[in-house]
């Protein structure tokens, strides 16, 4: 237990310190990391409120854009996680490289942690046109999106691993998985929400985007749908499983980092 | 350490395939998949509590054997038996993150390298490094240059308490006239006391204050182990 603590107030004083580094190199520092998405906050707001009162999927969309954001940018981040060749000198000590990936993954996740309790106030003061929830119940949707947000940062942080790598050996991938993931964050809501007559379109949308289980999480205590598409977990348990048998496993992952820098 | 030898190399040899890197437009495809052969038969024995220095002209192999050594690559053929405990190969002198200070940067370190009961270690930076703590507590990369090499060898060389064999790959490359020379100094002490270490440097003047022997690699294979004058002056031939 106490092994799990020390590492875990190891990765949270790493993901502190970039902060810190971060702040210090802009004027408004570490602002700009909330700007993005409390303008997504600003214009769902809007849309779901004021043009289109449709509170209750207003809610789910924006909370659900906000996760994916952590997601977007730290894999953006990942394409260039093993640029820095200091990384040698750790390579050899226990745990150091897995600290490191992880701070920088909960770096990029703390925005969503700090913004999730102001997407639930502002729900009850914007979208409560179709439902009300009591003060209760959007404690207790707080308390079910922070579980969704850790859930998807260990999602990211696995899958993560499998990018930096990938990106450092097929040098295009850096290009492609920022506009990739621009694309999906921006399609997201229509992706998300999209119905066809069609069951097999629906269901290849469902089972092939592999963040569609952030939305149906979501749909499923915020929307009250208890219909939770299991298929929507499908590629993203074999996206993990693949991620973690090839590079997690036996901290493969070390090896294969070590080989990309010292092969350089 | 039961042996006399820190390391002991027999036949070795070490060869790699280069690496194609795939991007649209391929870049390295002159060299894609060729065998690439970098040390021959390696027959080499180093002794407890010695520095070793290891010369020879760029791409003879000097890193390559640090690295074998070190157990970051494995060779294609013979042996190596390590009887050192605790080794360190210490490539380039590193920092976590240039915005922070010195001190913060420290502490990042401390947590990457599972030191973090070592309340001496700042005063460790600050007797390496000599700077004061108000130096430490500028952002690195507000300072000037020279002065940003003395807090990484400082940041890095902190962290070579515990371990009995040392390796340096082209680590000294910074500085002022006074501070390589301190650097040198300190760093012949903490070996002496550490154990042994093996060191690939340019700098001859490096090899000569610094290492009791000196192995000259060309072309993937060992000329000549032997004292630093002798082994200098036959480099010397042998480039010019």
């Amino acid at each position: 237990m106490m092994k799990i603590l020390n590492y875990t107030s190891d990765v949270f004083k790493l993901a502190n310190f970039q902060y810190k580094a971060e702040h210090r190199k802009k004027f408004f520092g570490i602002l700009w990391k909330y700007l993005n998405p409390v303008i997504f906050m600003g214009i769902y707001t809007l849309i779901f409120s004021a043009i289109q009162q449709d509170g209750n999927r207003g809610f789910v969309i924006t909370m659900g854009i906000l996760i994916f954001s952590g997601i977007t940018n730290s894999m953006n981040g990942a394409t260039e996680w093993i640029y820095n060749h200091a990384l040698i000198n750790f390579i050899t000590v226990r745990h150091a490289l897995l600290k490191l990936f992880l701070s920088k993954v909960l770096f990029n996740f703390l925005p969503v942690f700090y913004l999730l309790p102001v997407i639930v106030i502002v729900q009850l003061f914007f979208f409560n046109y179709d439902f009300k929830f009591t003060i209760s119940e959007s404690i207790k949707i707080l308390i079910f999106a922070y579980l969704v947000n850790t859930l998807c940062m260990i999602y990211t942080f696995i899958i993560c691993i499998p990018t930096t790598i990938l990106s450092k050996q097929f040098i295009d991938l850096q290009d492609l998985i920022p506009h990739v993931l621009r694309v999906t964050l921006y399609l997201s809501p229509i992706l998300w929400v999209a119905e066809s007559s069609n069951i097999y379109i629906d269901t290849f949308i469902k089972t092939a985007n592999p963040f569609y289980f952030i939305f149906d999480l979501l749909n499923f205590v915020i929307d009250k749908d208890y219909s939770l598409n299991l298929i929507s977990f499908i590629i993203p348990s074999l996206i993990m499983f693949i991620s973690y048998y090839f590079f997690l496993h036996n901290s493969k992952y070390i090896s294969k980092i070590r080989d990309l820098i010292l092969y350089e | 350490m039961n042996s006399e030898y820190s390391v002991e190399l027999e036949n070795c040899s070490f060869s790699y395939k280069t690496r194609p890197k795939f991007s649209l437009k391929r870049t390295t495809s002159i060299n894609d998949n060729v065998e690439q052969s970098v040390l021959k038969n390696i027959d080499l024995k180093l002794e407890n509590n010695k520095i070793y220095g290891v010369i020879g002209k760029n791409g003879s192999g000097k890193s390559t054997l640090l690295r074998l050594i070190f157990d970051y690559y494995q060779p294609s053929s013979g042996f190596i038996r390590r009887n050192f405990n605790s080794g360190k190969l210490l490539d380039i002198p590193n920092t976590y993150q240039d915005d922070l200070n010195s001190i913060d940067n420290l502490e990042a370190l401390k947590i990457l390298e599972n030191d973090r009961n070592s309340p001496n270690k700042l005063e460790r930076v600050k007797e390496i490094s000599r700077l004061t703590t108000e130096e430490l507590q500028v952002p690195i990369s507000h300072l000037s240059k020279g002065t940003q090499s003395k807090v990484r060898f400082g940041l890095t060389l902190a962290f070579i308490e515990n371990i009995d064999f040392l390796g340096l790959d082209e680590f000294f490359n910074f500085g002022d006239l006074e501070f390589q020379e301190n650097a040198v100094e300190f760093l012949k002490n903490e070996i002496d006391n550490l154990g042994s270490a093996i060191i690939t440097s340019h700098s001859n003047s490096l090899i000569e204050r610094l290492c009791d022997l000196v192995i000259l690699i060309h072309e993937g294979e060992v000329v000549e182990i032997d004292e630093s004058s002798e082994v200098l002056r036959k480099y010397k031939k042998l480039i010019l």
